[in-house]
């Protein structure tokens, strides 16, 4: 429905940069996130798209009719922002009917809107209300309601949770979700949380340095990051590096030698965390390497653990056993999942 | 309790004051070295409520006057604030000082320019052309009071409302100018309270035709009529009193609209 083109434009964080997006198209009713650190022009494209900002260059369509011309507010599109920005002068009701009021609705159509959206939000008997007196998510609740009330073409969100609270956030992502399914709204989600990208969207844009790297399905992405700032910025840690030689890959400290195929590349290997086995020190089989145990923490199910091979650290995922449990400093011999070693080349 | 002796002493401070205005105005006679007036007498009073002394016309003008320029000062001002706090501009300085140039320089600079000015386009001796003269002294105020309103409504405000379908005046109406009221009160208090007590801007421009309260005022305290002059003074301190007072409350009724 919405596709960009070439698109291009300037813009200042600590240095200057220029954002370059040379195609990108959304699908009718998709949850899309764009995922980048801070600074990585994700922001400046979501307001491009909403009209806030005017490209150098470049085109956006709507259903194949050009809307690079038409300011913010003639375009359909709503957006919630990183806070409520709940007019503090209005109540509930009239904030979020406010879209409405603009587009010139009688009030008594609109307050029946939006009574019938503050339903569908958990907020009935709220309407009377003023912002101040609501908590964080309320507000933040009554935000993505006032955005919803006029049906927009698209809804822009600037990481609408990043402000509130860890227990409340994960509630409203739950939310978030539900709304997107019974609304069948067109969602592009900004965000610098992977696992809140990897939870909602369905498919994720990667941005860094105002360009596009990468763009794909969650689990695809996951499992083949295009480079290894990407990998980190997936939240992927066990990052090795080193080089592939006739078949089998060695790290730069020497310490870890695997049987990996692929060209021979100077890289990275990635190594997630769930595909590690681990066992009790022994004898080393093939393919195992000897390790001790550094760290040890808890995750519900899962022991997160730390272990040292040589000078390299690598991050294993153990889900929780009755029968044993380990302990800082023991020996252990790891396996790993050939499926699962990616290569990453530098 | 402390607070209840401050406002003691605030209201005795006021009352040490006016006293003598008031005992001043009910004088007839009173001469140095007097402890008291002589004689006790409503004569200045009287004259000042009778048909003879202009006083109606003075206060209509007066206020009429200082709402005038306060409006004309809300036009300008709320754009320029505006402009000075959103755009990046070159030479945001200069324009600054300028604006706020009449703060410190002497009106009597000004006001000769303006005088001959008005001469020429006959805006002399009526009231637009005093309306469009007691600009200078106030506008320094609109602006400065409508600068610190602005920084409260961060651009976000408005790209919320334009991301709500709020074309350019919608959002002037709907979003900014209610976090703007406060300092529009504000403003508009200084506004009225400087146009009020202007006398030479009034008398030159005015050409003495136009009657105001301080051009009513004046030749009584500097030395026609100290009696006069004081109750003049008094109704002049109970007007810009008056004056103030509906401002504090709208003021408190816009806050109390905002929380």
């Amino acid at each position: 429905m919405l596709m960009i083109e070439k698109l291009e434009k300037k813009y200042q964080t600590d240095r200057e940069f220029i954002l370059l997006v040379d195609d990108l198209q959304l699908q009718e009713g998709e949850f899309f996130a764009l995922l980048g650190e801070s600074g990585s022009g994700k922001t400046t494209l979501l307001k491009l798209i909403a009209g806030l900002l005017m490209p150098d260059r470049g085109d956006l369509f709507l259903n194949g009719k050009p809307i690079s011309g038409l300011p913010a507010e003639k375009r359909g599109f709503s957006m919630v922002f990183q806070q409520p920005l709940l007019f503090p002068h209005m109540n509930i009701l009239d904030n979020v009917t406010f879209g409405l009021k603009m587009k010139g609705i009688g009030k008594q159509e609109r307050n029946a809107k939006g009574m019938e959206i503050l339903k569908k939000m958990g907020l009935s008997g709220f309407e009377k209300r003023y912002p101040s007196q609501l908590s964080g998510g309320q507000q933040q609740r009554v935000a993505l309601g006032r955005s919803l009330v006029t049906q927009p073409r698209l809804l822009l969100m600037d990481e609408p949770f990043s402000s509130l609270d860890p227990t409340t956030r994960e509630e409203m992502r739950d939310w978030l979700r539900e709304i997107h399914r019974s609304f069948g709204v067109t969602i592009l989600f900004v965000t610098h949380d992977p696992r809140e990208a990897f939870y909602l969207a369905d498919r994720i844009g990667i941005m860094d340095e105002g360009v596009l790297v990468q763009l794909d399905e969650p689990r695809k992405l996951y499992e083949q990051p295009v480079n290894v700032k990407t990998a980190k910025l997936l939240g992927i840690r066990n990052l090795i590096a080193g080089r592939v030689k006739q078949g089998r890959f060695v790290s730069d400290s020497g310490v870890i030698e695997l049987q990996l195929h692929g060209q021979d590349l100077e890289g990275y290997l990635m190594i997630l965390p769930e595909a590690i086995r681990m066992r009790k020190g022994g004898v080393a089989g093939a393919e195992e390497l000897p390790g001790t145990i550094s760290q040890i923490a808890f995750v519900p199910g899962f022991s997160s653990l730390k272990v040292e091979i040589g000078k390299e650290r690598l991050e294993v995922m153990q889900r929780m056993e009755d029968s044993y449990a380990w302990s800082v400093g023991e020996s252990v011999l790891l396996a790993f999942n050939q499926e699962a070693l990616r290569f990453i080349r530098k | 309790m402390k607070l209840s002796i401050i406002k003691f002493l605030v209201v005795l401070g006021i009352l040490f004051f006016l006293a003598p205005l008031v005992l001043t105005s009910l004088s007839a006679g009173w001469r140095w070295p007097m402890l008291w007036p002589a004689e006790i007498s409503w004569r200045s009073w009287e004259y000042l409520f009778s048909g003879q002394s202009q006083t109606g016309i003075a206060v209509f003008n007066s206020l009429l006057i200082a709402c005038g320029v306060t409006i004309v000062n809300l036009g300008l001002a709320i754009p320029a604030a505006y402009g000075l706090i959103r755009f990046p501009l070159k030479g945001k300085l200069i324009v600054q000082i300028i604006l706020f140039a009449p703060l410190v320089i002497p009106p009597f600079v000004s006001l000769m320019g303006i005088h001959f000015t008005f001469i020429r386009l006959g805006l002399t001796e009526s009231l637009p052309g005093l309306i469009l003269a007691h600009l200078t002294p106030t506008l320094p105020y609109m602006i400065w009071a409508l600068l610190s309103s602005y920084r409260t409504v961060g651009p976000e405000w408005e790209e919320q409302a334009r991301m709500l379908g709020a074309n350019g005046l919608q959002r002037m109406i709907h979003v900014v100018i209610p976090f703007l009221l406060p300092g529009i009160l504000a403003g508009s208090s200084l506004s009225i309270l400087v146009s009020l007590s202007q006398y030479l801007i009034t008398f030159l421009i005015g050409g003495g035709q136009v009657i105001t309260l301080p051009i009513l005022l004046f030749p009584f305290i500097s030395g026609g009529d100290p009696a006069l002059g004081a109750a003049y003074a008094l109704l002049f301190i109970g007007m810009a009193f008056l004056a103030l007072f509906i401002l504090d409350c709208l003021l408190k009724w816009s806050y109390r609209r905002v929380n």
